[in-house]
């Protein structure tokens, strides 16, 4: 168990630095967590460098485990608004943000996520779906496409 | 000195701390209670400490005003004073102290200490005068209160002068209610523990043998409280591990002492003896949970009030600016920042996960946005996964009508607010003959539907993606009749009547899907019979059929047993149906009906009673937050389905519009899933599984079988 006011040293791809405390990382990011577990972290000297995650991304990210870490004891309703206000981004923050969740395995946030996004999809039509994620080529052959909107016209 | 025991569900490991306000010369700490990661300890001879372990942070309480007002004079809390508790008031964020005093004209007081404010205020206007010094002057309540759900819980040193067991003090509200304890708790001294984020209550049962666990499942609900025995003559519950697995500390009757892991079932996993833990008797056991919280105190309050409101210029001042550098950069910025596409962004494992979440009947429509989207959706895993992850379950009831025409309704859609009526939408059975047979539904499972078209075949169907296969069981039928052709023409063997009993379920081992039947042949035999659908194919199972049993409740053990009912009465024609994953059956009384829900497979005491002020309630299944959802007759000809609560309360009722509603209309309910049909070429990959539970049922019975049975 590590001592609360540890700090943990990440690095954006943008070498940006972020000091976060050791617990709020471990307690959400498997691989974090993993990575103190087995000593492969230097406190003196590591950074965690996450390649794949620009430092905007990463700061909303550690915004999310701060919060969480802090205020897990709060009621459900507010800890969901505070999640919707978080999440109001762009779809490109959004993705930014999905694949930042899934490269440091943080589960609740992968989550949040994909039901936020699902939430976009369900129950829409399929030119409403297709202009929200912005998929211009969807792959169906002209004429695959022209039989899916015959036989299903209440769909788009 | 504090230890502290770190109980972790593989490890325990100690660590021992050194209380704050430590003085030379040793003072004495009695811990008092804790919350939400503080504790609470009273140091002599006349303070309170308030800690959190974790970070430090301390704080002193000082009762001076009760010292010097008090009868006895100067009582020292957690030894003379009567109870007290200490909790967290969510609503105002601040820790609450209690303490009930008598001063010295005899009379009982309620004080309360704010960690906020830092001041105490007089409750005694809290306390309802009938309760008033059964509550304050009792002496002999376990005086240190158990903080949960937002208020304080006391139990009384001795349950026969007590029966409503359980004081709560509310603290938002501020006011008092009673719990009261199971009725089979013995009445030697329980004390109070939370479990699982369960209310529990534990005492050591009779014959010192064996410590009993009372856990509330649903707090508040009289029926929920469920009985553990552990094996271990004086067993304190501490907590549970993330398996549902008891931890707690005591010594068994053959001298083990330490820490303790115990399953529900009483079975020992594991025994922490290393550790050192000396067992005071009167010794409390504190378990709390780490937590980084700062203390609240007003002072600080402020400067983050005015660091909030610094914020608060400072995001005002950018937002302003915000619009303005949009502007200008609009147009750059249009060119530069185009929004990216879904598809060729995120990797396919995350379009997957995302798509797995999406209810069946979206589906549908889903896979036409994109050739990507439908080739991960028609995979055949994708499939098994929707179902099996089950993160968008959707539940469906199926009705025949004139046992000749199908209707789902779609339950789901029962939950949403807006909608007064539910509309069913017509189904085409399948293996429809002009003029039309007619249809039975026997069961359902995994997104199938079994059903029993006459005269003589059964139907696997999947409602949604409507695939179907006919099984034949024309070997029943010749069993059952007799080679002339005359008396095969008198009494001919029908499924629906004349089958003892018939199940329908799934073997995972196998993937396959299995239709059991029990039947009477011509010379009045019980026989057993098994369909796997795979190879379409009966096998004869009379030998795992034990002789003795009736055809009554059955359970596997490599054969049959049985799971024994709740209660001692009789209950008159018990149906079975499965609510939010737990086996429940349920009863119609006179003006109500009784639903019996098992909250832990096979554990007797888990039986839990509902009670539904509505004569033939047919539950269907639970919603996400766990109301009931089900369907009634108010008035002949009528059909409704209601939504209750576990209380009883009716939350909402709903018409069902479509057209004449008999009321003999059989349903099942089942979750929507695009599975395929098994077949018998894809069974060649797999191995042979063994021993796997099936789960099957039917009216009201329940068999399971392993395929041990089988081998036998």
């Amino acid at each position: 168990m590590g001592s609360p006011l540890k700090k943990i040293m990440l690095c954006s791809s943008e070498k940006e630095i972020f000091s976060v405390e050791e617990q709020v990382m471990v307690q959400h990011s498997v691989i974090i967590n993993n990575m103190i577990e087995d000593g492969s972290y230097n406190y003196e000297e590591s950074k965690i460098p996450l390649d794949c995650v620009d430092s905007k991304t990463l700061k909303k990210v550690i915004d999310y485990c701060t919060y969480h870490t802090h205020h897990h004891n709060d009621n459900q309703e507010d800890l969901e608004a505070w999640d919707a206000q978080f999440l109001n981004v762009d779809s490109n923050g959004l993705y930014d943000l999905l694949m930042a969740a899934n490269y440091l395995e943080i589960r609740n946030l992968l989550d949040l996520i994909y039901r936020t996004i699902k939430n976009m999809i369900k129950g829409k039509k399929i030119d409403e779906i297709r202009r929200i994620l912005n998929i211009k080529d969807h792959g169906f052959t002209p004429e695959e496409e022209e039989q899916n909107r015959k036989e299903y016209p209440h769909f788009y | 000195m504090a230890y502290l025991v770190y109980l972790d569900d593989n490890d325990a490991s100690e660590k021992v701390v050194c209380p704050p306000f430590q003085k030379k010369a040793p003072s004495n700490f009695v811990v008092l209670g804790f919350c939400r990661g503080f504790i609470l300890f009273h140091r002599r001879p006349h303070f309170l400490v308030v800690w959190n372990p974790l970070t430090g942070s301390s704080k002193r309480i000082s009762y001076s005003h009760i010292v010097h007002r008090s009868k006895p004079p100067g009582p020292r809390i957690g030894y003379d004073v009567y109870l007290h508790g200490f909790g967290y008031d969510a609503s105002q964020d601040d820790y609450l102290l209690l303490v009930a005093w008598c001063d010295c004209e005899g009379q009982y007081h309620l004080d309360c200490f704010s960690l906020r404010t830092n001041s105490w205020v007089n409750l005694d206007a809290a306390v309802p005068k009938h309760l008033g010094i059964q509550l304050l002057g009792f002496r002999y309540w376990h005086s240190g209160g158990l903080f949960f759900n937002g208020a304080v819980h006391w139990v009384p040193w001795d349950l026969k002068d007590y029966r409503d067991a359980i004081i709560i003090f509310d603290l938002m509200e501020m006011t008092f209610s009673t719990i009261s304890a199971p009725e089979q708790l013995s009445c030697s001294s329980p004390s109070l523990a939370l479990l699982g984020g369960c209310l529990a209550l534990y005492s050591r049962n009779d014959d010192c043998r064996n410590t009993d666990i009372w856990v509330m499942k649903e707090y508040k609900v009289h029926s929920s409280w469920t009985l553990y025995q552990i094996p271990c003559k004086d067993f304190r519950p501490l907590c549970l591990s993330s398996n549902r697995d008891i931890i707690g500390r005591g010594y068994t009757s053959c001298g083990k002492t330490g820490y303790f892991i115990y399953n529900v079932r009483g079975d020992l996993l594991k025994h922490f003896n290393s550790l050192c833990c000396q067992l005071p008797c009167r010794e409390r056991n504190n378990v709390y949970t780490e937590s980084l919280l700062p203390l609240p105190s007003d002072i600080k309050d402020k400067d983050n009030k005015k660091k909030m409101k610094e914020i608060g210029h400072q995001v005002d001042h950018e937002y302003f600016e915000q619009p303005d550098v949009a502007k200008a950069m609009k147009q750059s910025s249009m060119e530069k920042k185009k929004l990216k596409s879904f598809n060729d962004l995120l990797p396919l494992e995350l379009i997957r996960a995302i798509l797995l979440r999406v209810p069946v009947k979206h589906l549908a429509c889903v896979r036409c946005v994109s050739k990507l989207w439908n080739t991960l959706i028609s995979d055949p895993n994708f499939a098994k996964s929707h179902l099996d992850l089950s993160l968008a379950p959707s539940h469906t009831c199926l009705f025949l009508q004139d046992n000749s025409h199908a209707y789902s309704v779609d339950l789901d859609a029962l939950l949403q607010d807006d909608n007064d009526g539910v509309d069913a939408i017509a189904l085409s059975l399948p293996f429809m003959k002009k003029p039309p047979s007619d249809f039975h539904l026997l069961g359902s499972c995994r997104g199938f539907v079994l059903l029993h078209r006459e005269p003589q075949f059964l139907i696997l169907w999947n409602p949604l993606t409507d695939s179907s296969k006919r099984i034949s069981y024309s070997h029943i039928v010749n069993a059952l009749t007799n080679c002339s052709v005359f008396d095969r023409l008198v009494k001919v063997f029908c499924f629906l009547h004349d089958a003892l009993l018939c199940g329908f379920g799934y073997d995972a081992s196998q993937d396959d899907y299995i239709v059991v039947v029990a039947y009477k042949d011509k010379d009045g035999e019980n026989h057993f019979d098994l369909c796997c659908l795979r190879s379409n194919s009966w096998i004869n199972l009379d030998a795992a059929l034990p002789k003795s049993l009736y055809w009554d409740y059955w359970k596997p053990k490599g054969s049959f047993s049985k799971i024994s009912v709740p209660i001692e009465r009789d209950l008159y024609k018990p149906r079975l149906v499965l609510l939010g994953g737990c086996l429940a059956l349920y009863v119609y009384e006179e003006d109500t009906t009784e639903i019996w829900v098992m909250k832990e497979y096979k554990v007797e005491s888990s039986w839990t009673v509902y009670e539904i002020p509505l004569k033939f309630f047919k539950p269907l299944c639970l919603s996400a937050n766990g109301n009931i959802i089900g369907r009634g007759y108010p008035s002949y000809g009528e059909v409704r389905f209601y939504i209750y609560n576990v209380r009883g309360e009716l939350l909402k009722h709903v018409q069902y519009l479509y057209g004449e509603p008999s009321n003999h209309i059989r349903s099942v309910v089942h979750v929507d899933c695009l599975m395929a049909i098994p077949s018998n070429i894809k069974q060649k990959k797999r191995k042979k599984g063994c021993q796997n539970h099936k789960e099957v049922k039917q009216g009201n019975l329940v068999k399971l079988y392993s395929d041990e049975a089988i081998q036998a």
